[in-house]
């Protein structure tokens, strides 16, 4: 080599580090900090928006926990009462409102929240819709009630008894119906009944009483309230408010352990599955995806990036035709199906028993650090070729598109007629300006490293953060819903962030700074 | 030049894989049973997965508890059986027992009524997280201790009822030194949570006692799991396995000629394996010792027909105590008369159920009692049999003719002409029950009844039985072997808030539940099951199909593997290895 090449080199590297302390200057600071301010509010409205499609999704959280939802299953586990069932509604806050305010009109209640039974919040909130007189609807509804005690403490003898069933099914099926037509054939049924048996005359009493209860609801109707719109105020005693700020007291210590401290001062709440800290059951996976993550975008960068390139130098030749054809045919191919084909044919003895079919190994740090990473590589290889194998046509087709676009450049023709291999023109002079899409795609790859591949972890039993995410939408795990999707969106917004300053590092012409 | 660096790179890379993973496996004696998830936790009051409840089942043990091969009691902890006495002055049900002698803790300690009085309370307390099993121990309401003889107590309930007996025994015990070492809960009383629940939960002591009984470290740390069981918790790796060692020196080994005694691997391993083919392919590797709950059409394609994994394995079909149904809405106009509920029966062709889509890996059930709960089962009712035949005359019958001719029966109901169509739903995703719905549909077809098979997503499904909107569904219940309380399902005041979706019922019936809940006399008991078996087959509210075999595999390097009807089938803990 000759000394001259060498003080180049150096001088290059050192005009580099002075350029890239450049880059990062005030302009780019304070665009740094613009940037971070407006994640506030963003990550406000995500965790909005979170909180109300959850509390609109179908099925009930303490059903599920209390095992009554399974409506299959032993017999004998359905005895949970409604106490527990109140009580756990309560624990959990799911008792409360789920903001501070809601747009709402003046014939909806503030207290409807508080009734228990779901099914009845929802006839409640029918009756209301059409009627629009909240005050006459509470009274029937507590006269109902009061009905439904009757029944229900009324003594059982022969002459009632099939009678008071036809009673209470009656009553119940007035409990959840709003419709009037089904409604007078049910007050009809229940006249009926009550004149079954001579000894239900407390029950005639107090169904006459219901009936003229939902009389006085159609006839004092206020439907124009509907048409008001009005804001209604929850005050801080609200889902929202619990789960971001917590019950705990802020300075001083809390007497109480059972009260949260709130997502802001970094409790995240207790799992309804696992009932662990939300922290824990996270932290366990979250180092599983990562590790995996990391390795997948080693291993994609590292082939797709000289593949693309080969494929720019080669382009038109029969290697560039017949290498693309093989990335789309790898790319249109489904991770779930070549993940179960890889499982059936190279972990089987039935095939080849190359790979181990599952899990993460036996081998603890204890058993020696080489061990331990032998093992671990021994379980990851299979995983990690299906997680990358799809990513090589997309990564590796941007790159030679960005390689052919720099390769046309004035510059490169200077390169080439100054003399230089064409190995040098590649490698030094175009490479560097063909990486900037390259860089965009790998802003995209952030909220993966938290989410992971479901699919993936799912075939070969990684229990990673993917699995845990999945397994706590389909428990209705709100706590574990809810920091998985901040996290998830502040990685985002992160991501985003770093790929933009990225840019500025690696292209001198983009600058954000106002002009 | 980069191209030819990766290239052999990942050649030596998976040359170094692969000769990793030929190192052989040793015979050890462990056992490795295959799991399809994670369980939550393994706090002995807490936990809800059904796999949690067997491996606490290893480390811990109860008073007394079933038998799972001969479906009787055994004592366990207890010296002997309890002796059951019934006050019916204060209507009171209690049972007197006496603990082992030999009962010890890990630390030396015998296991005294106190600790079973602290258990009881874990149970029963509030703030706990036991809220999905509080609801069974309401029926305790009072240990008694004797200071004459610290091993002798009395637990009392409060009142007669036939599965008292398994809830006053079948609790686990656990180690007041290990779960309350402060002793915070000796301040509060059985007495104190039955009639000041509400007062207690917001007793500061007992918040501070259950913040950190509920704490992580009782749910998975080792030291703070401890029973006075043969295992002792090892190892929990997150999402991977779980993992119980064998104690040394167990003061039960001396016992192991009695069945809950058995305890000779020295570590059960439970590996979680999430995707099927995986779990299939493990086994064949020999990778797993024990497969429970495999698919009928992978047993039968893929197990049954290697000889591979007949060689090294045992494979297994016991019966279970599950049993599966087409639920009918019996206050719905179109099925309020019997005879056209009876037509549908005898338009279900559950052989060809089982055949065809069951792999005829089960049985035909002719009623909610398990054939194998001898005595109470009423081995008299012969299920109704297909028959196109007879379900035309029964629809005729019932005045389903063809008037208009559309090739579709109806009927005048109330004054309004209604076409014959049924809405079939089942949980969407569950393919066999879609199968054996399209069979019911084109028995039906060939009568003149429209069915339209339709999936609902789970919370739905459930959702609508028990608002009882449905015409017909398919569903399944699972017994235990303790005796069964009808009345979840089949009592009018299940109707609302229970599971009597279908709308089974009268006074009559009501009466002879109640009647089977509180009579402890087993046989009087059992007469009154067969009657009520027959009611329950003339009403037709169910159409009873069949109840499918367990399917599991377990490795020829243990013997002593003996499977049974209770679930999960087998009991890990008893297996021996072949020498």
């Amino acid at each position: 080599m000759k000394p001259v090449e060498l003080e180049t080199k150096s001088g290059t590297t050192a005009a580099g580090k002075k350029f890239f302390l450049a880059r990062i200057s005030f302009p780019l600071f304070g665009y740094i900090l613009k940037r971070i301010f407006i994640f506030i509010p963003t990550l406000f409205i995500i965790s909005l928006l979170t909180f109300i499609l959850i509390a609109a999704a179908p099925g009930d959280p303490a059903d599920t926990m209390l095992n009554r939802s399974s409506g299959e299953g032993q017999a004998s586990d359905k005895l949970a009462t409604d106490r527990s069932y109140r009580e756990l509604r309560h624990k959990l806050g799911l008792d409360l409102p789920i903001f501070y305010l809601a747009p709402s009109n003046l014939a909806v209640s503030d207290t409807l929240i508080r009734i228990p039974i779901k099914n009845h919040r929802e006839m409640l909130d029918r009756l209301i819709y059409e009627y629009g007189n909240w005050p006459q609807i509470e009274t029937y509804y507590h006269q109902l009630k009061t009905l439904e005690f009757a029944i229900i403490s009324t003594k059982k003898d022969s002459t009632n008894a099939n009678a008071l069933i036809e009673l209470r099914n009656t009553v119940a099926k007035i409990f959840i119906h709003h419709e009037d037509e089904l409604l007078t054939t049910l007050f009809d049924d229940l006249k009926k009944n009550t004149a079954m048996a001579s000894n239900l005359v407390e029950i005639k009493i107090q169904a006459e009483a219901t009936e003229a209860a939902y009389g006085n609801i159609k006839s004092g109707a206020t439907i124009w309230k509907r048409y008001i719109p009005v804001i209604q105020w929850s005050g801080s005693h609200n889902q929202y408010h619990r789960w971001l700020f917590g019950e705990a007291k802020w300075f001083g210590t809390e007497s109480d352990p059972t009260k949260g401290s709130g997502f802001i001062r970094g409790d995240y709440g207790i799992s309804f599955f696992t009932k662990r800290p939300v922290k824990s059951v996270i932290w366990d996976g979250l180092w599983i995806t990562m590790l995996i993550s990391f390795l997948v975008i080693i291993i994609e960068y590292l082939i797709s990036i000289p593949l693309g390139i080969s494929l720019a130098v080669n382009k038109g030749t029969s290697y560039d035709s017949s290498v693309t054809v093989g990335l789309f045919l790898t790319y249109s191919l489904p991770v779930f199906w070549i993940g179960t084909m890889a499982i059936f044919f190279l972990c089987s003895p039935d095939y080849l028993e190359i790979f181990p079919p599952f899990g993460l190994g036996d081998a603890t740090w204890d058993d020696g650090f080489l061990y331990k990473l032998g093992d671990l590589a021994y379980h990851l290889a299979l995983p990690l070729i299906i997680a990358s194998y799809a990513s090589f046509a997309y990564l590796s087709r941007q790159m030679r598109g960005s390689m052919l676009t720099v390769l046309g450049q004035d510059y490169i023709r200077t390169a080439r007629a100054k003399g230089l291999p064409e190995n040098k023109v590649i490698w030094r002079h175009a490479f560097r300006n063909s990486l900037l899409p390259i860089i965009t795609i790998f802003a995209s790859f952030f909220p993966a490293l938290i989410g992971g591949s479901i699919i993936l972890e799912f075939l070969f039993t990684i229990p990673g953060l993917g699995q845990i995410t999945y397994a706590a939408v389909i428990q209705k795990d709100y706590p574990m819903i809810l920091t998985n999707t901040m996290f998830a969106a502040i990685l985002t917004l992160v991501g985003y962030l770093i790929s933009d300053i990225l840019y500025a590092v690696v292209d001198p012409r983009i600058s954000y700074s106002k002009k | 030049m980069s191209m030819h660096f990766s290239k052999r790179f990942l050649l030596v890379l998976l040359a170094c894989i692969t000769l990793f993973g030929c190192g052989k496996k040793k015979e050890k004696n462990e056992v490795i049973i295959h799991e399809l998830s994670d369980t939550d936790m393994l706090n002995p009051t807490n936990y809800q997965s059904a796999d949690a409840g067997y491996y606490i089942a290893q480390m811990f043990q109860s008073l007394w508890g079933t038998n799972p091969k001969t479906l009787q009691y055994d004592p366990i902890l207890a010296k002997a059986l309890p002796i059951e006495e019934y006050d019916s002055v204060k209507n009171l049900l209690s049972y007197t027992c006496e603990i082992r002698e030999e009962a010890k803790w890990d630390n030396g300690e015998p296991i005294t009524p106190k600790d079973v009085e602290f258990s009881i309370k874990m149970y029963k307390a509030p703030v706990i997280s036991n809220e999905s099993n509080r609801p069974y121990f309401e029926l305790i309401s009072d240990v008694v201790t004797y200071p004459d003889n610290p091993r002798k107590l009395t637990i009392v309930c409060n009142k007669k009822y036939i599965l008292a007996k398994s809830v006053a025994g079948s609790f686990v015990v656990m180690p007041r030194y290990i779960y309350d070492p402060k002793h915070l809960m000796d301040g509060i009383s059985i007495k104190d949570l039955n009639e000041k629940f509400n007062e207690v939960a917001e007793n500061a002591t007992m918040k501070e006692f259950a913040t950190e009984y509920n704490s992580e470290k009782f749910q998975r740390d080792s030291g703070y799991i401890v029973g006075s069981g043969p295992y002792a918790f090892d190892q929990w790796v997150t999402g991977q396995k779980i993992v119980l060692k064998k104690k040394k020196n167990w003061w039960g080994n001396k016992f192991n000629t009695e069945y809950s005694y058995e305890a000779y691997p020295d570590k059960l391993i439970y590996q979680t394996i999430k995707d099927q083919t995986a779990a299939l392919t493990a086994l064949k590797g020999k990778r797993l010792d024990v497969m429970y709950g495999i698919k009928s059409k992978d047993y039968v394609e893929q197990l049954e027909t290697s000889e591979e994994v007949k060689k090294n394995f045992n494979l297994n079909t016991p019966l279970s105590m599950a049993y599966t149904y087409f639920g009918i809405n019996t206050r719905n106009p179109k099925f309020e008369d019997v005879r056209v509920r009876e037509a549908l029966a005898h338009l279900s062709d559950v052989d060809k159920i089982i055949k065809v889509i069951g792999y005829n890996l089960g049985e035909r059930v002719n009623g909610p009692v398990n054939p194998y709960k001898k005595g109470a089962f009423n081995d008299t009712i012969t299920p109704y049999d297909f028959s196109v035949e007879k379900a035309k005359a029964l629809l005729a019958q019932a005045g389903w003719k063809d008037n208009n001719g559309n090739g579709t029966l109806d009927k005048k109901i109330n004054g309004q002409s209604t076409e014959f169509n049924i809405t079939f739903t089942y949980n969407a995703g569950n393919d066999t029950r879609r199968d054996a719905a399209l069979i019911f549909k084109e028995a039906c077809r060939q009568v003149g009844i429209n069915v339209d098979v339709v999936p609902q997503e789970w919370s739905i499904y459930i959702e609508n039985q028990k608002k009882h909107d449905f015409e017909m569904f398919y569903g399944a219940w699972i017994g235990s072997p303790t005796p069964d309380d009808p009345k979840q399902i089949w009592h009018t005041e299940s109707i609302n808030g229970g599971s009597n979706y279908v709308y089974f019922g009268n006074a009559e019936t009501d009466k002879l539940i109640e009647d089977i809940r509180s009579e402890l006399n087993e046989d009087k008991r059992n007469d009154l099951y067969r009657k009520f078996q027959v009611i329950v087959h003339d009403q037709v509210p169910y159409i009873f199909i069949w109840s499918p075999k367990e399917k599991i595999a377990i490795s020829k390097r243990f013997t002593n593997t003996e499977t049974f009807i209770v679930r999960p089938g087998f009991n890990e803990a008893a297996f021996k290895l072949v020498q």
